[in-house]
């Protein structure tokens, strides 16, 4: 994963030394490249769909218009850049500066294809997985996000300690995902 | 290299400060991780999507038996005691049946519970309440023909030893559409 990592970022500066250089087709494929990053991040912090979606146009607009105007300061540290834009960009859309229509009408869509299909999950195979997990990691997960029950709730519940819950919920939630990742 | 581990800790919302944005700066930097992330930070919704779909079958706790009946997923309940013949049936309307195992828990470590022989580990109880809570999808109840179901509850000690708590039979009346 290191190396997929370094290439990754060195692809991502190496666009954006030609975005600082002036070419435009860079800026398609650095929007395509980091869009869908974007939009992951966004989509933990505000929780929603959509909103991720405009926080993704948004900041990559921001972030084309640092570059057009060489005011990146490290590229090789791209995702450095984009990370402060991005909170710079929630903490203005939570102060409610941002509308959806607003942000297109002053920046306009990113260029090239920008369209992030939603990965949603595979409800069949979440499923399968879920229902290949023990038990008590079943109860767990179903009293973490569908009862939303904190942590000394389901300690006390399952007769564990909250640290436990921890390290039980985490172990839960790599079984899930290899699970779903050999059944994709 | 970012551990799976971390990124599954910042998912939760369980890392702050520096921390969490080194986490962040890596997953907008690295399209493989931002891929986990993006599963890891929707399993959540969908999780408890599924739960509400009434599609899975599980152990709960008193306070899952309590979120569930509120959102109205509990459709059919049954309190089971050891000896004890109990008809059943399922409903087309019907989501989640809820079957309550009656038995004295004390000093239980272990919970197994066999049903028509086959074995589910470790479920979580109230040894306080002396309660197991078994959660049923109603769909595979619709599937059943009438039948007569085995059930046992059984203590598992830490030297592999068992113990029968109980046995309770289910009166099951297949499910007529229309």
């Amino acid at each position: 994963m290191a190396g997929q990592h370094d290439d990754v970022a060195r692809i991502d500066a190496a666009l954006a030394r030609r975005i600082v250089d002036g070419d435009r087709a860079a800026e398609a494929e650095l929007c395509r490249r980091m869009l869908p990053r974007v939009h992951v991040w966004g989509l933990k912090h505000l929780r929603d769909e959509a909103a991720a979606l405009d926080l993704g146009q948004h900041v990559m607009m921001t972030v084309l218009e640092a570059l057009r105007g060489d005011r990146v300061a490290e590229l090789d540290r791209l995702g450095a850049y984009v990370l402060g834009v991005c909170k710079h960009t929630v903490m203005a859309l939570r102060r409610g500066e941002h509308r959806r229509s607003g942000l297109l009408e002053q920046f306009g869509a990113p260029p090239g294809e920008t369209y992030i299909e939603a990965r949603a999950i595979d409800r069949r195979q979440l499923a399968k997985c879920f229902d290949a997990l023990p038990a008590r990691a079943r109860t767990l997960l179903a009293l973490t996000f569908f009862a939303e029950a904190p942590s000394e709730v389901i300690a006390r519940e399952l007769a564990t300690t909250v640290g436990n819950v921890r390290v039980l919920r985490h172990r839960a939630l790599s079984e899930l995902l290899r699970c779903m990742e050999a059944c994709a | 290299m970012i551990a799976l581990e971390q990124l599954i800790a910042s998912a939760l919302g369980e890392v702050d400060g520096d921390e969490a944005d080194r986490i962040d700066e890596h997953v907008l930097s690295c399209g493989v991780c931002a891929e986990v992330y993006a599963i890891l930070v929707r399993l959540g919704p969908a999780l408890a999507a599924l739960v509400r779909s009434g599609e899975t079958m599980m152990p709960v706790t008193r306070s899952l038996v309590d979120r569930l009946a509120e959102a109205g997923l509990i459709t059919r309940r049954y309190a089971l005691a050891p000896g004890s013949v109990t008809p059943c049936a399922v409903g087309a309307s019907d989501v989640y049946t809820l079957t309550t195992y009656e038995v004295d828990l004390t000093g239980v470590g272990r919970l197994d519970l066999e049903r028509q022989g086959q074995r589910h580990a470790d479920l979580p109880f109230d040894a306080d309440a002396g309660r197991l809570y078994m959660l049923s999808r109603a769909d595979q109840l619709r599937a059943l023909p009438s039948l007569t179901i085995h059930l046992r509850l059984i203590d598992v000690k830490s030297d592999g030893t068992e113990r029968v708590l109980g046995m309770f039979t289910l009166e099951h009346t297949g499910f007529a559409a229309g």
